[in-house]
């Protein structure tokens, strides 16, 4: 899995690409700590690259989801489509994420 | 059961994966054995599901099926099953953090990169059985509870309870066998 953290002013932006599965576990921490800043009000996962994601890969956004209420920013995840939005939905994601 | 192809596959790449189960003979049956760092390192259960859907050109309707069942009993197998990593290593962040650690030690580790793991398939006119085999210490898969949307870990199992038609373990949980009709 490749990703990109960008942040403008109090918005967030991580795209990610390719398959999110339990080999990316050893970034996933960098990925939080890239998100997780100060002033923070929004961010925004880019899905629209991603081809595949497994139970592992989701608690990742677990996590990101836990940050986000702790630290009183929202989460959305833009682009899901395919397998990733089935997977997603199965899991009962749109219970706990905006999915756009 | 008659015919088909076992593979052995312990280092190389994606590509040549893929070339190994596509140049394997035909026969209503394929069998992948494969190291941990393989299994963890390269996308098998694409691989794998790909060179099913090559052999079977139906199970294309229920490809998302055979790749999402075969990718977390994969996951399983690495994490549980051949390095042995508790599941709740991944409740806090910090604990994620040694949890990709542990990961990337165990593969550093000749021993544990290894210890095989074992994918085979057969199918008939009506339904695919996979199977994937660990070298672990199994478990009991009843003591396993159905994880709340919200949970950071244990829905790999009930995952795969949700693609396939039946699930069921032997060998004390080192074998999970998956059925999946179509």
């Amino acid at each position: 899995m490749e990703y990109q953290i960008a942040i403008n002013d109090s918005r967030v932006g991580v795209t990610l690409k390719g398959r999110l599965t339990f080999s990316d576990a050893n970034i996933f921490p960098r990925v939080l700590e890239g998100m997780t800043r100060p002033g923070i009000t929004l961010c925004e996962f880019d899905m629209a690259a991603l081809d595949f994601i497994d139970s592992t890969g989701m608690s990742l956004l677990i996590h990101a989801y836990d940050q986000a209420k702790k630290s009183g920013f929202k989460v959305i995840l833009r682009n899901v489509g395919g397998s990733v939005r089935a997977a997603l939905e199965r899991a009962g994601f749109p219970a706990l994420f905006e999915m756009a | 059961m008659t015919g088909g192809c076992a593979v052995f596959f312990d280092d190389g790449t994606e590509a040549s994966l893929g070339d190994a189960l596509a140049q394997a003979s035909p026969g209503p049956r394929l069998t992948l054995r494969i190291s941990t760092r393989v299994a963890a390192t390269l996308a098998v259960a694409c691989a794998f599901t790909s060179a099913l859907v090559a052999r079977v050109p139906r199970l294309e309707a229920r490809r998302w099926d055979v790749e999402g069942a075969l990718q977390e009993a994969i996951g399983n197998a690495v994490i549980h099953g051949n390095l042995g990593l508790a599941s709740d290593l991944r409740c806090s962040l910090e604990g994620l953090a040694r949890f990709g650690r542990l990961m990337e030690s165990g593969l550093a580790d000749p021993i544990l990169a290894a210890k095989p793991i074992l994918i085979d398939s057969h199918w008939t006119e009506s339904a695919l059985t996979l199977s994937v085999t660990d070298q672990g210490r199994g478990f009991d898969p009843l003591s396993l509870a159905t994880p709340m949307p919200g949970a950071k870990f244990g829905r790999g199992l009930s995952t795969i309870r949700t693609l396939c038609d039946s699930v069921a373990f032997s060998e004390d949980g080192r074998r999970i066998s998956m059925v999946i009709g179509g």
